[in-house]
């Protein structure tokens, strides 16, 4: 990706608005074929169908797919690392996790690809459906027999014999939704009543299907979206201020009321410090910490945790970043940050490379989604939240996640095809 | 549309507050991790970390010749810990195939391998359902351990039970001792328990939530130590066949009971110490108490005339008497108060020489023979033999014997310490006394223990070599070859004899005291020197009270069958030179 970047640079200058074509990067990519004459205009269409085909895309293409990709073998790796012990003591199959990880980016990571290659204008069109579709799947959690309660969250579906959690898809849908919105009011955002409607009874329906289900970490990434998405659309500070006041208010309520949230706060905000806090409700947390202490500054090396010994819960899920930092060392853990950190920057080039508005907002959903729902994670592995039981994007163990986060980069990945570079 | 500077400004925000993010978590994870971390990390360790003993093997105890006497053998206690016990059974997987065992068929299966019934296993784990640890059974073989591991029961835990064996049972189990459930009882096994005892080790591994040991987690604090291995001086063999002997003879006069001590000349080693009746260490409680230890250490005896080599020993090396000095002896040695003392045969008016005193063993012989020595001087000479100390093997319970002051002697007593009589001594005394002869007056130290040997090839407890004189080498050689006529012309001379060798011997037919005065019991003996031209070993066969013939003649058998033995099995050429002509009448 180094060597073409400055080349593509270079191309993509000259004409300033034009996206950027197959053949004027072709001498860049090619420049021992034939630099004097140009071929004849029939076999040169064939030429650009098929370099169109398998070409070189632009580099914010390269470095979003690079990364994601990193990230899903980087994540098969230490789902397997922290899950094989306790599966095995479970079900006697070492490798059940990770084979049933391995299932789903083998099946996400063909749906990312298939994504990228869709115009961007069909994903503005299926915007609607999609966000309806998503929450009549969101309801069918609460058929009985159809869906499932795990751990006090009403969350999950059958399908076959696989489960789903349809929350995930309402996350995409909701990105996608809200950039078409938006981008459709671009001019009438300065009235807070066009920014609330229909934003905002549409956002409170998909929101408070998720809160019905009581998860309230989905719930709280789904809030997060449309914020941002208010936010990088361009709608007013002021407006937007209000917004947050309002829904913060509303948030602080609704932990009040729930005396599982209450404990689980309180615990968190003491510092986990009492016994019974450490051996309830700090359980998870304090365990996590052990682990990554562990790790020191080199790690203990991959396999060699030994909190995952059935001593940290969900120690391939909502605290992998645990047993990475526990494996791989503080050296380690900083890569994961710093991949994340890349993520964001291919998102934010890509948003900043158009001038499509619902490209805009609909990949700034998507960013903070993916990027916003791996801080929050890492930072309740770290004790900086209390816990709200949200996976680590892309590396967490969970079909829904994955599949959904990659259909998500997949779609940002296609407008990164149709943009031209602009830095 | 136009991108607005608003919305420029909009995303450089966004990436300075996904830098600051980092830069938080960055330091978050630097405080966990490199701060924190080191002190988190062992607290961490420290929660999941069980500490184990770790087990050194108890050192072996074998003769001089490394047969093992006493060994240590591997059993296993089966642990239990409750609070992991589902009483609704146990899922396992064989072949990733879900099985489920009950806890009552789990119960079931360990009490068929252990002998124990199923209430017996139930009431172990139920006494306490939340303790973390309880035996179900101590000490069983590995077999048994082995068939309870492989039932893989997760919450059966194991422990190594080190137990002792005694491989040659009754041999020497008299000196060896046993060891008992609150460690070393008797014998070598308690007075050398410093050098046989392990030091264990400790170690500490992790352990998963669910109990499951973590692999490569074992940190050993402290790797344990094998004891060190004793090497007796004696020989099995010769151990053996005096308890044979012995016994065998005991139970033909009746004797309630008897010893054999087998010394060899050159170095003073007990070459072997039999009592009977003695003891299994396999199988001490089906032994008589008061002979689970060695009677020839611990419990003395007036031993009689055997004591009459010594007087006479001790008299030539002061200068009074020679072996040829000329008494005359009357029928009765009598004191002013009427008192008297006699002879064990009745004679008329004697005369012997001192030769013809020991040989014929007369009590009014050695009498006379005393009044040539003060008192003083004829203790000391007895101090110096050993008599009223103990032996320098400090065995467990070993007696001193008593040798009273000069001062509590009455006037009989005074002549009687020299026949045996109004003094007490371990049968191991009265061989250290013929063994200074035989050694030509030296006394070296009685040595049982040749040493601790460690693993790493140093020896410790090594026996102290040092020599002491006690007597010139001229009295002793002189005292041997007047206790060759005992066996060449003496009363018991039939029954002594073995043909091809000097034997040099001494009986002794001492009367037991009572509450009140002596009784009709006797102590017989036999103390012997062979071959008496050069010194090689002492035998000593004594029996306690004989039911059937009560005089020293009985013992002589038994000597002789040992001597014999000795003879034999330490290769001693038959003398070539026949005994010098010593006059014992005149």
């Amino acid at each position: 990706m180094t060597t073409t970047r400055p080349s593509a640079r270079r191309t993509a200058r000259t004409p300033a608005t034009e996206p950027l074509r197959t053949p004027q990067a072709r001498p860049a990519a090619h420049p021992a074929s034939n630099p004097g004459a140009q071929p004849a205009a029939h076999p040169r269409r064939a030429v650009v169908a098929v370099q169109r085909v398998f070409g070189a895309e632009n580099p914010n293409f390269y470095l979003l797919l690079g990364t994601t990709l990193f990230l899903v073998i980087f994540g098969l790796v230490m789902v397997l690392s922290s899950s094989s012990v306790e599966v095995g003591a479970r079900t006697g199959d070492f490798f059940a996790s990770f084979q049933r990880q391995g299932f789903y980016a083998i099946l996400g990571v063909p749906l990312m690809l298939v994504a990228s290659r869709v115009p961007a204008v069909f994903w503005k069109r299926a915007a609607w459906a999609a966000l309806i579709g998503t929450s009549v799947l969101q309801l069918a959690v609460f058929i009985p027999g159809v869906g499932i309660n795990y751990q006090g969250n009403q969350n999950w579906i059958h399908i076959g014999s696989f489960t789903a959690q349809p929350s995930e898809l309402v996350k995409l849908s909701l990105a996608l939704w809200l950039g078409w919105v938006l981008a459709a009011k671009q001019n009438l955002l300065g009235d807070w009543k066009h920014v609330f409607i229909p934003i905002g009874p549409v956002a409170a329906v998909a929101i408070g299907l998720v809160l019905l289900g009581k998860d309230l970490g989905t719930a709280l990434i789904l809030l997060s979206i449309v914020l941002g998405c208010l936010f990088y659309g361009g709608v007013r500070l002021r407006i937007l201020g209000a917004a947050i006041g309002i829904v913060g208010f509303v948030v602080f309520l609704f932990t009040r009321f729930s005396s599982n949230r209450t404990n689980r706060i309180d615990a968190w905000l003491s510092g986990c410090t009492s016994k019974s806090d450490q051996l309830g409700t700090c359980w998870q947390t304090i365990h996590g910490w052990w682990g990554i202490a562990s790790g020191g500054i080199f790690g203990s090396g991959l396999g060699e945790s030994k909190v995952k010994w059935s001593w940290l819960p969900e120690a391939d899920n909502d605290f992998i970043f645990a047993i990475i930092g526990d494996e791989l060392g503080l050296i380690g853990a900083i890569v994961v940050l710093v991949l994340f950190v890349v993520l964001a920057l291919s998102f934010i080039r890509i948003i900043r490379a158009s001038d499509d508005p619902f490209v805009r907002v609909s990949t700034s959903g998507i960013m903070i989604w993916i990027i916003g729902q791996a801080f929050v994670n890492i930072a309740v592995v770290l004790g900086l939240l209390p816990v709200l039981g949200v996976p680590l994007p892309l590396i967490s163990a969970g079909g829904s996640s994955l599949i959904a986060s990659l259909v998500g980069i997949g779609i940002v990945l296609s407008y990164a095809r149709h943009t031209p570079v602009k830095l | 549309m136009k991108k607005s500077r608003s919305a420029r400004a909009r995303l450089a925000v966004t990436i300075v507050v996904i830098v600051a993010i980092v830069v938080i978590f960055s330091g978050r994870l630097f405080d966990l991790q490199v701060i924190q971390g080191p002190t988190l990390a062992a607290k961490a360790q420290k929660d999941r970390s069980t500490q184990v003993t770790t087990y050194g093997t108890r050192g072996a105890i074998e003769d001089t010749n490394g047969n093992v006497l006493a060994d240590s053998v591997d059993r296993f206690d089966i642990t239990v810990a409750p609070i992991n016990v589902k009483l609704d059974g146990d899922d396992s997987y064989v072949k990733g195939v879900k099985v489920h065992t009950s806890f009552e068929s789990e119960l079931q299966s360990i009490a068929a391998i252990t002998g124990q019934t199923t209430d017996e296993l139930r009431a172990a784990i139920t006494a306490d359902p939340k303790a973390n640890f309880a035996y179900l059974t101590k000490a069983v073989t590995l077999d048994v351990f082995t068939r309870v591991q492989a039932l893989h029961i997760p919450w059966i835990y194991y422990e190594p039970h080190p137990a002792r064996t005694y491989p040659n049972g009754a041999i020497a189990g008299n000196l060896v001792g046993f060891v008992g459930t609150d460690g070393p009882q008797a014998g070598i096994e308690l007075k050398e328990n410093s050098c046989l005892a392990p030091t264990n080790g400790t170690s500490t591994y992790e352990k998963g939530e669910d109990g499951v040991r973590i692999p490569g987690s074992t940190v050993t604090q402290k790797n344990p130590k094998d004891g060190g291995t004793i090497k007796l001086t004696i020989d099995r063999d010769m151990q053996w066949f005096a308890q044979q002997t012995i016994a065998q003879r005991a139970q033909q006069i009746g004797a309630k009971w008897a010893t054999a001590v087998v010394v060899r000349v050159a170095d003073n080693h007990l070459m072997a110490v039999a009592d009977y009746p003695t003891v299994d260490p396999n199988n001490v409680s089906a032994a008589n108490p008061a002979a689970t230890g060695s009677r020839a250490f611990a419990i003395p005896y007036e031993p009689g005339s055997t004591f009459k080599a010594m007087s006479a020993a001790s008299m030539i090396d002061a200068g009074v008497i020679t072996p040829t000095t000329k008494i005359t002896l009357p029928s009765l040695y009598r004191f002013p108060d009427g008192a008297y003392i006699k002879d064990s045969f009745p004679h008329g008016v004697l005369k012997y020489t001192t030769a013809g005193v020991l040989e014929n063993s007369s009590n009014i012989g050695i009498s006379i023979l005393s009044e040539k020595l003060d008192a003083q001087s004829r203790r000391d000479y007895m101090l110096k033999f050993g008599v009223g100390q103990k032996t320098a093997v400090g065995f467990g319970g070993e007696s001193s014997g008593h040798l009273g002051a000069v001062s509590s002697w009455d006037e009989i007593t005074n002549r009687a310490v020299e026949f045996g009589q109004g003094v007490s001594a371990t049968s191991v005394q009265v061989a250290q006394i013929f063994s200074t002869l035989a050694n030509h007056g030296v006394h070296l130290p009685l040595t049982l223990v040749e040493g601790c040997y460690h693993a790493d090839g140093t020896v410790t407890d090594k026996p102290s070599t040092k020599a002491t004189r006690v007597i010139s080498a001229q009295a002793a050689d002189e005292t041997v070859q007047m206790l060759e006529t005992v066996v060449s012309s003496g009363p018991n001379s039939p029954v002594l004899k073995i043909p091809g060798y000097r034997i040099a011997a001494k009986t002794g037919t001492a009367q037991v005291a009572g509450p009140n005065g002596y009784t009709d019991d006797r102590v017989i003996s036999v103390a012997g020197i062979a071959p008496a031209e050069n010194p090689k070993y002492v035998v000593l066969v004594t029996f306690g009270e004989p039911s059937t013939v009560k005089v020293s003649a009985a013992a002589a058998p038994a000597f002789r069958k040992l001597m014999i033995q000795v003879l034999k099995k330490y290769r001693i050429p038959p003398s070539t030179v026949p005994a010098p002509f010593i006059q014992t009448t005149w």
